[in-house]
């Protein structure tokens, strides 16, 4: 068998892109999902909105974001807000139909980690934190994670 | 200060912190990605302040270097990060071995300290949202309650009001008098202004007051909040300002490697903080040309009829 011409993380941006198909609102987070809303919405999803927990609904991005805050978000969008509008009028209203994440650890249950490994108190790694994952999961109609897993699932 | 409407607020950057930012107090420099006021971090650093809280929903790299320095004893955050690169060495050297002290971390998610701003912002005793059910960030944070909704409908998260002794926020443009407008990721510049005791705006230019009064929309921060303005161009660096520079990619990506080494940390402190007097020594240490390379080609709004009516 001749060697892939893609690497891992492409082929989860192409699948998670492609789940994303007729979608209309997406929530974006930090990292490979950032990539795979806005190929969706190149290719299986051309209605969808793409919303960003820095306060943007319905970017026009012309370059690929640097980051979930980025200027070429603003440009061009539909609507920018303060992010108390963006968590209580969009996400805890209920306008989001997909949520797209990423994380650094996750049980065969969907329990995500974001935030140590080790004890909370003395933390052998410091992780970054919730972000908005917290409440994203919880008010998201749906939520699909993207994580790299070095070892087999157990 | 005294705040009336024609107090002229501008002051220097020095001033500023000498005035209002003192030892122990909880400080926040706000802003999501956009807007991030290194000057004024820059400048607790010089002033060598001690034990402060800092307070951030996004901690970067302006905090790393802040903690880095020694500055603060205690982090209040819901996500810290290298944005889009990676992870924020000094504050882990801080949290995972007491380097250059130990720092104590107060957690939430995003949308409990948006709402912890908000109930601080209007002087509510909570903010009530729908977050923190079926996940451990309440056993780690006893601020973080869940209670039964009185009304009936089952169980509701709540925080407790924020107010920061003091913000430091970033914009476009004020006028003297610290009317303050903003057009970018708005973050939460205007609810952390009504939020905290006292407010320093920094912004790109110093406008007249015409100019804010023919577009009151775009008037987020009134001066009645405000106690100090100061104009620092390029002030928000290696951050961005909408339509004024872009993000200066490379310092972000030169950080992640640079800040894995204490020592090194401690010489770029050295070389471009407490080697420098000023905010407008480090542009100058930089150069025009750099500057230049981050101005984005216009993207021009259309202007809009407000109407005149007498």
């Amino acid at each position: 068998m001749s060697e892939p011409t893609y690497t891992a993380s492409e082929m989860m941006i192409v699948v998670a892109a492609r789940m994303l198909e007729g979608a209309r609102t997406v929530f974006v987070g930090v990292g490979l999902p950032n990539i795979a809303c806005n190929l969706a919405r190149y290719t299986v999803a051309p209605d969808l909105e793409l919303i960003y927990e820095s306060g943007v609904y319905g970017a026009r991005p012309e370059r690929l974001p640097l980051s979930i805050g980025d200027p070429t978000l603003v440009s061009g969008a539909i609507s920018v807000v303060s992010m108390a509008d963006l968590f209580g009028l969009y996400l805890q209203r209920g306008l989001v139909e997909v949520a797209l994440l990423g994380g650094a650890q996750i049980d065969r249950y969907g329990n995500l980690n974001t935030t140590v490994i080790g004890d909370y108190r003395t933390p052998k790694t410091r992780l970054p934190g919730s972000g908005g994952a917290c409440e994203i999961a919880i008010n998201a109609q749906r939520t699909f994670m993207m994580i790299f897993s070095p070892a087999p699932v157990t | 200060m005294q705040n009336s409407a024609k107090t002229d607020k501008l002051v220097s950057m020095q001033e500023a912190i000498a005035t209002y930012v003192r030892d122990n107090y909880s400080v926040t420099i706000e802003g999501f990605t956009a807007f991030i006021c290194f000057a004024a971090g820059h400048e607790i650093i010089r002033q060598r302040r001690r034990n402060l809280t800092l307070i951030r929903m996004t901690p970067d790299l302006i905090y790393d270097q802040m903690i880095a320095a020694g500055v603060a004893s205690k982090l209040v955050f819901s996500y810290m990060g290298n944005p889009g690169v990676g992870s924020l060495y000094c504050i882990r050297r801080a949290v995972e071995k007491a380097i250059p002290c130990p720092l104590e971390l107060e957690e939430y998610s995003h949308y409990g300290l948006v709402g912890r701003y908000a109930a601080g912002a209007s002087r509510l005793p909570f903010f009530p949202l729908r977050s923190y059910v079926g996940s451990d960030m309440p056993a780690a944070n006893p601020l973080i309650k869940l209670i039964d909704d009185p009304y009936g409908t089952g169980t509701i998260a709540i925080v407790p009001p924020l107010n920061p002794d003091v913000a430091i926020l970033h914009a476009q443009r004020a006028d003297r008098q610290g009317n303050t407008q903003l057009w970018d990721l708005l973050g939460m510049q205007k609810e952390v202004a009504f939020a905290a005791k006292r407010v320093i705006v920094v912004v790109e230019e110093v406008v007249n007051e015409a100019m804010v009064h023919a577009d009151p929309n775009r008037t987020l921060i009134p001066g009645l909040v405000v106690d100090a303005l100061v104009h620092e161009p390029y002030g928000a660096h290696p951050s961005y300002v909408q339509g004024y520079y872009d993000r200066d990619n490379e310092s972000y990506l030169a950080w992640d490697k640079l800040s894995q080494d204490h020592a090194a940390v401690e010489a770029w402190l050295d070389e471009w903080v407490y080697g420098l007097p000023k905010h407008a020594a480090y542009v100058q240490k930089l150069g025009q040309a750099h500057f230049d390379k981050l101005k984005p080609e216009p993207f021009l709004a259309p202007s809009v009829d407000y109407g005149r009516y007498r």
